[in-house]
């Protein structure tokens, strides 16, 4: 037999490789400016801006404290997952369902672009009205902030699923729920995943706004408060806090989707 | 008269229309074609690139529904559904697999929802991996092996599948030579080992000639049947051997004067005028 090439199998070595070499570079990178952060605020001691390791010791003795914690920043995180995750339970499913159907997904996409392009602050006042300043409040924002961008993904990943795929399920008598499960979902979870993570990052973005406008605890609130209160360095701690959380949260999410398309990243390199 | 036509018809096209309908009309593909497959044989579809053999694999798998006329598959009319028993290897292998499986879950995946017990769903993807030479390669992904060994994955899913017609349209268009005549050489094997009845669609006169035992020769879109003729070459084949006979060279000869002749995709030209060069 013709065997025209050997496959190859280091690819997930390397792959591992560049993680670590871009996970040094990214540390080492964090580390230089820092480090130069540290010497000129020592220097020069700007007014609005504390040295690193003042923040440090902020944030050691005002954050990583039971009452920090529990009021800040749990609750903020809490936000930012429940609404993410009310947002991906509603979007998925409802993106898989409108773009199985083509036509459907050309009447529906313009809308959700519509609904988009709508900036969620402004329909803050309106969630006010009708859901209080509570916690309930702030997670259905963030939901309803983040679901576009779900469902405009997974809408597109549904949509572009390979037709030869699809035929292929049909002539080996794959339908309903094993075609979705192990045909239609796979193909299209590039876009659901790509989808997840942009509004993973837009949640953030309303977890602070929300919190700046409308709270009683969390980073947001506490950094707007300082602010406020002129306690410089507390701002500072808090946008730290916050700042680490969006990088972990990201990374988690990174991780599974590194895993959940191993099988994408393997076929693109391949093709180049 | 063939040995075959003695045999159960697998497949039975009857004055068979089909008509595309897009925004500027209707695009006929296929006008009025009849002719039958029976149970063990293999027959080639040759026709020009365009000429409709696509559509009518489709439409024999059930993807598509005829315009006009019958398609029976073991005696039964195809009435919208998907027949039982029919596997596609398609034309396009690198996009029919599902490139998230593995090459053994690729070829399990149509298996395990029939009432397949596991271990004969292992044992049938075992047998038939090996049938193709890909059962070193079952844990790896389909992207991590060539085009020919993708589609000899492809193959591998239809034979597991065990099916009672099995349908290649243009299998090898896109492998290289060498590739290519050792996968032609693998499907007239499993011909004989399994006994697959296969309706085999290419544009290569050559393959058509060398692998079947009829030929079917469709003119330019749309597409009628020009020719069916027996292919008087015994089996096994040889690449090099059968190739230079003289009914081979002869046949060939006669199915490239219908294909190649100027002017068939002008005007329709009856089935019975088969001079070479005409008009
Ligand atoms: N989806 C489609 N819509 C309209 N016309 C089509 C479509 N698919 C194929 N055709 C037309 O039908 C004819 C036959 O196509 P096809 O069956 O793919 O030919 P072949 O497989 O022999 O190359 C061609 O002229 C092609 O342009
Ligand atoms: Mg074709």
């Amino acid at each position: 037999m013709a065997q025209v090439r050997t496959p190859r199998r280091t690819t997930a070595k390397e792959f591992g490789q560049g993680i670590a070499r871009w996970v040094l570079e990214s540390v080492a990178l964090i580390v230089v400016l820092v480090a130069l952060w540290q010497v000129l605020t020592s220097v020069f001691h700007p007014l609005y801006f504390p040295t690193p390791v003042a923040i440090w010791g902020q944030i050691a003795r005002a954050w990583f404290t039971p009452l920090g914690f529990t009021a800040d920043i749990l609750p903020s995180f809490e936000r930012v997952t429940l609404g993410w995750l009310l947002a991906a339970v509603i979007g998925v499913p409802l993106g898989v369902a409108v773009g199985r159907s083509r036509s459907f997904a050309e009447y529906v996409t313009p809308l959700v672009h519509y609904a988009r392009a709508v900036p969620p602050p402004v329909i803050l006042p309106i969630f006010m009205i009708f859901f209080g300043v509570g916690n309930a409040m702030k997670v259905v924002f963030i939901a309803v902030g983040v679901l576009w961008p779900i469902l405009l993904n997974v809408i597109k990943g549904v949509e572009s699923v390979e037709t030869v795929q699809l035929d292929t399920a049909t002539v080996y008598g794959i339908g309903g729920s094993r075609r979705l499960l192990h045909v239609v979902l796979p193909a299209a979870m590039p876009d659901i995943l790509a989808g997840l993570r942009i509004s993973l990052a837009l949640a953030f973005v309303l977890m602070v706004i929300s919190e700046m406008i409308a709270a009683s605890g969390g980073i947001g609130y506490q950094i707007l408060q300082s602010q406020a209160q002129f306690d410089i360095l507390n701002m500072w701690a808090g946008i730290v806090v916050l700042a680490v959380g969006g990088v972990v949260f990201n990374a988690v999410l990174t991780t599974i989707e590194g895993r959940v398309l191993r099988w994408h990243r393997g076929q693109r390199r391949e093709a180049l | 008269m063939n040995a075959a036509a003695s045999k159960p018809q697998v497949l039975s096209v009857q004055d068979l229309v089909y008509a595309y309908r897009t925004a500027d009309g209707e695009i006929e593909a296929i006008s009025d074609l009849s002719f039958a497959v029976h149970e063990g044989e293999f027959v080639s579809i040759v026709g020009p690139s365009g000429s409709g053999k696509t559509t009518l694999m489709k439409i024999v798998a059930g993807l598509l529904q005829a315009t006009k006329g019958s398609v029976r598959i073991l005696g039964k009319p195809l009435t919208g559904r998907v027949p039982d028993g029919v596997a596609l290897v398609f034309q396009d292998y690198s996009r029919s697999l599902f490139p998230w499986m593995t090459v053994q879950r690729n070829v399990e995946f149509p298996l395990s929802h029939r009432r397949a017990s596991r271990a004969d769903v292992a044992q049938r993807s075992r047998e038939s991996l090996s049938a193709v030479g890909l059962v070193d390669f079952a844990t790896r992904y389909p992207w991590e092996l060539s085009g020919g060994m993708q589609q000899r994955v492809a193959i591998a899913r239809a034979l597991a599948f065990r099916p009672r017609l099995l349908l290649m349209d243009e299998p090898f268009a896109s492998v290289d030579a060498q590739t290519r005549a050792d996968l032609e050489d693998l499907v007239a094997d499993v011909h004989q080992q399994f006994g697959t009845t296969i309706l085999f669609v290419t544009h290569d006169i050559d393959e058509s000639v060398y692998l079947s035992d009829r030929v079917l020769v469709l003119s330019a879109h749309p597409a009628r049947l020009l020719l069916d003729r027996e292919v008087p070459l015994s089996r096994p084949r040889d690449q090099v051997a059968t190739r230079e006979l003289h009914d081979f060279v002869r046949l060939r000869a006669e199915i490239a004067g219908l294909i190649l002749r100027p002017g068939t995709e002008k005007t329709a030209s009856s089935p019975q005028d088969t001079s070479p060069g005409g008009r």
